[in-house]
């Protein structure tokens, strides 16, 4: 299954690749470094998705105190930091030409940089709490409130009004091939978050078990 | 019951004198070190306020369940584990003693600060509500995650690490609060109202997920 899934996910990333790079056009106003937005909106839906895994582990652990739950939340804590990482470092080198400047206290950018910190420090109290039941419930909790933050993020436009660019309603400012460029970007950097997820949640359940030898473990 | 933990707590607050004069002894120190940076820089008084408490509260807030968790006392949680419905109950006791501590040493840093800065102290008025609401919301956090990191070798960093990023929005409300609030002369009504929301949403969140932490 794990084969066959980053089989797919490669053949998505080339076509998207060659989308990016081919199809869509140039933004008239913007230039080529427009075409940094696929990346970056592709990555922020995978690090939403990355933290609800996380979020949504977490409170299964806690209600349920099952293992498996826990191994979920690890992993995506940590693959959503990545994206998120992602997402924070394309952002200043698209903001850079189009604002003039790599960083401004937009709502957004802000919110983004919150949920960051928040799942970082999910990340150094796992390594910080030696008691294993202890971490597990504390990067829990902290993984709740993390989650509770994210609509935070997504309503921070509408609430604080800020400057951020958002694509929904503006469904004829761009034309199909972006859109097209836009999906095809979107389902492969989804793709690849939640194989890594899935990657991640065998490697922490082999670790919690201490079996790295069972069979049937790919790329063990 | 609500009585009976109450007493264990101001008993063990009366028995703890130590934890709350090192939160008074470190309050005044950042006041004079702020007192000193302010003539070469100039930052409003609510300001060097809030965040000195903040400071101050994590290292208090870190002592929280010590005397439940120290060697002699261990037995005070082994007891109130054993008696249903305390454990929830132990979370509004120890967040009412924390915040009230706090407070208490915001009233006491506000004087200092007034004497400090030679400041008139007419925002006094208006900024006692975003401070206050802003302590009980940190407070509740702290409360939860004291637990979660008692008797651990590196647990004076790890609440910092957990309280401050978390209570990043409710940090910016207060702050963007005051700040308004200099310019205007009133609380701002639309940063209160965040403010008031974070803090709310924080309390219910870690009273909710106090016994999960305590309970193992």
């Amino acid at each position: 299954m794990i084969r066959l899934w980053t089989f797919g996910v490669v053949i998505v990333a080339m076509a998207s690749g060659y989308c990016i790079l081919y199809v869509a056009p140039p933004e008239a106003m913007q230039g080529y470094v427009q075409k940094i937005f696929y990346i970056h909106i592709s990555s922020a839906l995978s690090m939403y998705v990355g933290f609800l895994s996380a979020g949504v582990g977490s409170l299964l652990y806690l209600l349920r105190r099952a293992e498996w739950a826990d191994a979920l939340a690890v992993a995506g804590a940590e693959v959503g930091v990545v994206f998120c990482t992602i997402v924070l470092t394309t952002g200043p080198i698209w903001a850079r030409p189009i604002w003039g400047v790599w960083w401004t206290w937009d709502p957004r950018l802000t919110s983004t940089l919150f949920c960051w910190l928040i799942f970082v420090s999910y990340i150094l109290v796992r390594h910080a709490l030696e008691n294993p039941e202890r971490r597990r419930l504390v990067s829990a909790a902290v993984a709740i409130i993390g989650l509770l933050d994210i609509p935070i993020i997504h309503f921070a436009v509408k609430l604080w009004r800020g400057a951020h660019p958002s694509v929904k309603g503006t469904k004829d400012a761009m034309p199909m091939e972006m859109y097209t460029t836009l999906y095809l970007t979107m389902t492969a950097v989804i793709g690849l978050a939640t194989l890594l997820i899935r990657l991640r949640y065998l490697i922490e359940r082999r670790r919690e078990t201490g079996n790295f030898l069972q069979e049937g473990m790919p790329y063990a | 019951m609500w009585s009976t933990l109450w007493r264990i707590e101001s008993r063990g607050i009366r028995r703890d004198v130590i934890g709350v004069a090192e939160l008074i002894g470190f309050v005044v120190l950042s006041l004079l070190i702020f007192a000193f940076v302010t003539r070469a820089v100039s930052i409003p008084a609510p300001l060097i306020l809030w965040v000195t408490l903040l400071f101050g509260g994590v290292l208090y807030l870190g002592r929280s369940f010590d005397r439940e968790w120290a060697s002699d006392g261990s037995r005070v949680l082994e007891g109130l584990r054993m008696i249903p419905g305390a454990i929830p109950r132990l979370f509004w006791v120890k967040w009412g003693s924390n915040s009230l501590v706090l407070l208490l040493v915001s009233l006491l840093a506000t004087g200092l600060l007034m004497l400090f800065l030679e400041e008139p102290g007419g925002w006094l008025a208006w900024s006692w509500l975003p401070l206050v609401i802003g302590l009980c919301g940190f407070s509740a956090l702290g409360t939860l995650f004291a637990a979660g990191v008692v008797m651990q070798t590196r647990r004076e960093y790890l609440l910092a690490i957990l309280c401050y990023p978390l209570a990043i929005p409710l940090i910016l409300a207060v702050s963007q609060c005051l700040t308004n609030g200099l310019a205007t002369g009133r609380v701002d009504p639309v940063w209160i109202k965040l403010t008031a929301g974070c803090a709310l949403l924080y309390i219910t969140v870690a009273s909710l997920l106090f016994p999960y932490l305590v309970e193992e």
